[in-house]
């Protein structure tokens, strides 16, 4: 788990399962990390979130997301702060045209003219190096 | 200028300005969504005139020119 994720990075870390094992799991990672003394995992205790779902297949993964318990969670998450965002910009476009601009060509105009509040950008645009 | 340099230009001049920026995983679905609206785009503090108009080439214009 330590290989995989950065703890200090997430924001949240669910434990979902039928029964108690979710619990089991987070008292066994807690023990764990006590034993060997894993402050980064400690550090991050408050960032276990055990929930109930009522399989374990991952079409349950839905049911948790939308418990209400955890949408409280993922609601400070930037998660939800994108989507926020994306929804506001297409209320802007709908309300207001002159003030939510999308394409490369436009946005360096905003840019340029320091009216940015939000920048709404894709990593895609990071990745590729189109020269 | 490479493309992505430009563009983490632009986020630093944003962040520098007390912008938000948020960066989004194309994996996601809402980055997906953005990707469909050409990877950027931007809420603006105040109305900027239609932009529509703007195909002219403004070649000889210094860095921030339309900063005030």
């Amino acid at each position: 788990m330590l290989r995989n994720f950065d703890l200090e990075a997430l924001k949240v870390i669910l434990l979902a399962s039928p029964g108690f094992s979710a619990t089991s799991l987070r008292e066994y990672i807690l023990s764990q990390a006590t034993l060997q003394g894993l402050s980064s995992v400690l550090k991050s205790k408050s960032k276990f979130l055990v929930v109930h779902c009522s399989t374990g297949h991952l079409h349950s993964l839905n049911e948790v997301l939308k418990g209400d318990e955890v949408k409280a969670k993922l609601a400070d998450t930037k998660f939800a702060r994108e989507s926020r965002a994306v929804d506001e910009f297409y209320k802007m476009i709908g309300t207001d045209e002159t003030r939510a601009y999308y394409g490369p060509k436009h946005v360096l105009r905003a840019v340029e003219a320091g009216a940015v509040a939000t920048l709404l950008i894709s990593d895609s645009l990071f990745r590729y190096d189109l020269v | 200028m490479g493309e992505r340099k430009k563009w983490v230009g632009v986020v630093e001049d944003i962040r520098k300005g007390g912008g938000e920026v948020l960066i989004f995983s194309s994996i996601h679905e809402s980055g997906k969504q953005l990707d469909q609206l050409t990877g950027v785009a931007a809420i603006l503090k105040f109305p900027l005139p239609e932009l529509e108009s703007d195909d002219e080439e403004e070649g000889g214009q210094p860095e921030g020119a339309g900063q005030r």
